[in-house]
């Protein structure tokens, strides 16, 4: 089949936040499903994913490529994203594009208005917050350094009270949070014509820091087949 | 046309596991990328670290399982099975996201398994070369003595599972950890301790047993104290010190240690069984779980067996501890007993086998 006679189909999903967030398109989104699951994200990506491809009027089939939020953020929620989107690619043999999901939130964020030096902030475990500024890997931020850390930027606050930042903090979270299916897209629509492909297999998520009390990233561990 | 093969996925704890066997016995190929290495480092399960290494190396793992299988189309499979409990959540999610993702995009129905079950259905596994071998004769009793758990179960038929007993605190695995780590073993202490144990020459030393009346409980907690206190004597520390190092004591002493304590194990374990295999006129015992494969465990409880008359069934030691061939072996009684899943399948960390 020809390129012009199957369009491209992208499959994008978002888990990093206390959404579970899934969509279809390609040059323009054609169907997004978004729901407040917290942290039970398992329990409806896949329910999800077929719900959007009825609404965009196609089947598994017709997905030509796959996108995933890498986060940072909650650590259930991305597990469940990134397998489910390595398990769909490795299983139908499709290309998979990893975009840190703070990316496309700051993209979407900046599409909305909001300064290009803002500072995206996202809760980090039930203490502690992840602080992104443009060009700079995030960076885990503890209790009471947040506004050093934030100092006199814009912040954008994803899942993070409004006691903590301010309700301006919160609008533009949630207008980063609207933006995100069409900043993801358009991330992954560029990576991929540059055919820059990730390998499903080996993809992890943006973790930021290694769990607390080890020294030594799971990750790089190798790993030889134990027959048993 | 069915082929009889089912594909199944085990992450409940740290080792990632995929495995494809045929008509519930016959093992095709099973794979396993032990996390030990990892854990070693920190002496003990780090539930995020092992997460984590699931997630990194869980295509991998199944990529290998399919080659290996010789698997050129899903279809030629008939279903997927996946451990949804017991187990720690974070493990537990990736495995199950991993096999509903690729039931629900290649077709193929999801069948949930209790790991513990699989423990117990190792003992029907057959090797890809192994003569065939008759099938465990019910009713039976089954031992299953992990890192995790330590219970007796009796069992009238396929699938049918009545708990006859169960440790109250400790599971003897954990307790072959805590106490390998007083003794300043390496970890995991199970092996390390039965390593140990052998260059016992005195055998004079005698730690307490927990009977729990006649009931088929156990209990691990007292004797993990009681270790405590006689390591504690032997590098002549007052009664309650903290912060023991069983690193300086001399290897003699260790091995007489690490003797008692597994004889004090290995006494309850393999009496209640036998006990129970007496009692209920069972025609198999089985043994399953990690601490399954401790060779003086098992030589007890055969020696029991044969003095009953009653065949005793233990995996190799590669199927008592955790993979997922025993997945497949249990997911096929539940594939063909009816048992299905939905794409909504989420872990169940604090299953229960039977009440
Ligand atoms: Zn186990």
């Amino acid at each position: 089949m020809t390129p012009a006679a199957r369009p491209d189909l992208i499959l994008a999903l978002d888990t990093s936040t206390r959404r579970s967030l899934v969509m279809l398109g390609h040059d323009s989104l054609l169907a997004v499903s978004r729901r407040e699951v917290r942290h039970r994200h398992g329990s409806h990506l896949l329910e999800q994913i077929d719900e959007a491809l009825v609404e965009a009027g196609a089947t598994l089939d017709d997905v030509t490529a796959l996108v995933v939020g890498t986060g940072p953020g909650s650590f259930t929620g991305l597990r469940v994203g990134l397998a489910t989107a390595k398990t769909i690619a490795y299983a139908r043999r499709l290309p998979l594009v990893g975009v840190m999901s703070l990316d496309a939130l700051r993209r979407a964020a900046t599409s909305a208005g909001a300064p290009g030096d803002a500072a995206v902030v996202l809760p980090a475990g039930a203490h502690d917050h992840y602080l992104a500024l443009p060009a700079e890997d995030p960076v885990l931020v503890a209790p009471g350094g947040l506004s050093d850390a934030i100092g006199d930027r814009v912040a954008i606050a994803i899942d993070v009270d409004e006691a903590i930042l301010g309700a301006d903090a919160a609008r533009w979270g949630a207008l980063a949070l609207d933006g995100l299916p069409q900043a993801l897209l358009s991330i992954a629509r560029d990576r991929l014509d540059d055919g820059d492909i990730d390998d499903a297999a080996a993809m992890t998520p943006a973790y930021v820091a290694l769990p607390r009390g080890v020294a030594r990233a799971a990750e790089e561990l190798g790993w030889s087949p134990d027959l048993r | 046309m069915s082929s009889g093969r089912i594909l199944a996925v085990e992450s409940s704890c740290d080792e990632t596991a995929v495995a494809v066997v045929e008509g519930g016995r016959r093992i095709v190929t099973s794979v396993v990328a032990s996390q030990v290495q990892l854990h070693s480092a920190t002496g003990g399960i780090v539930p995020e670290v092992a997460a984590r290494a699931h997630l990194r190396w869980m295509i991998p793992v199944l990529d290998e399982a399919r080659e290996r299988a010789g698997i050129g189309d899903w279809s030629e499979l008939d279903a997927v099975a996946v451990t949804e409990g017991p187990g720690l959540a974070g493990s537990l999610l990736v495995g199950i996201t991993m096999a509903k993702t690729l039931a629900w995009s290649v077709g193929l129905p999801l069948v949930p398994v209790n790991h513990l079950e699989g423990h117990i259905y190792a003992a029907w596994l057959l090797d890809p070369d192994e003569d065939e071998r008759p099938a465990p004769q019910f009713p039976l009793v089954a031992l299953v003595v992990s890192g995790g758990h330590t219970f007796i179960v009796e069992m009238a038929d396929h699938l049918s599972y009545r708990l006859l007993g169960q440790t109250v605190d400790d599971a003897a695995g954990e307790a072959f950890d805590k106490v390998g780590r007083l003794l300043g073993l390496s970890y995991p202490g199970g092996p390390a301790i039965m390593q140990a144990a052998t260059g016992a020459t005195a055998h004079d030393r005698r730690f307490p047993r927990a009977w729990m009346g006649d009931s088929y409980d156990f209990s691990f907690s007292g004797l993990k104290t009681a270790a405590r206190h006689a390591v504690g004597e032997a590098l002549g520390l007052p009664p309650n010190a903290r912060d023991l190092d069983g690193a300086d004591l001399p290897e003699a002493e260790v091995a007489e240690l690490a003797w008692a304590f597994q004889e004090s194990v290995v006494d309850v374990l393999a009496t209640k069984t036998l006990r129970a295999a007496r009692e209920l006129g069972a025609r198999t015992i089985i043994m399953g779980g990690g601490v399954a494969a401790n060779g003086v465990l098992r030589d007890r409880i055969a020696e029991g067996a044969r003095g009953l008359g009653v065949p005793l069934v233990v995996p190799r030691p590669g199927l008592c501890t955790d993979n997922a061939a025993m997945i497949g072996a249990a997911g096929y009684l539940r594939y063909h007993a009816g048992t299905r899943a939905d794409r909504a399948l989420d872990a169940r960390p604090s299953l229960k086998l039977a009440v």
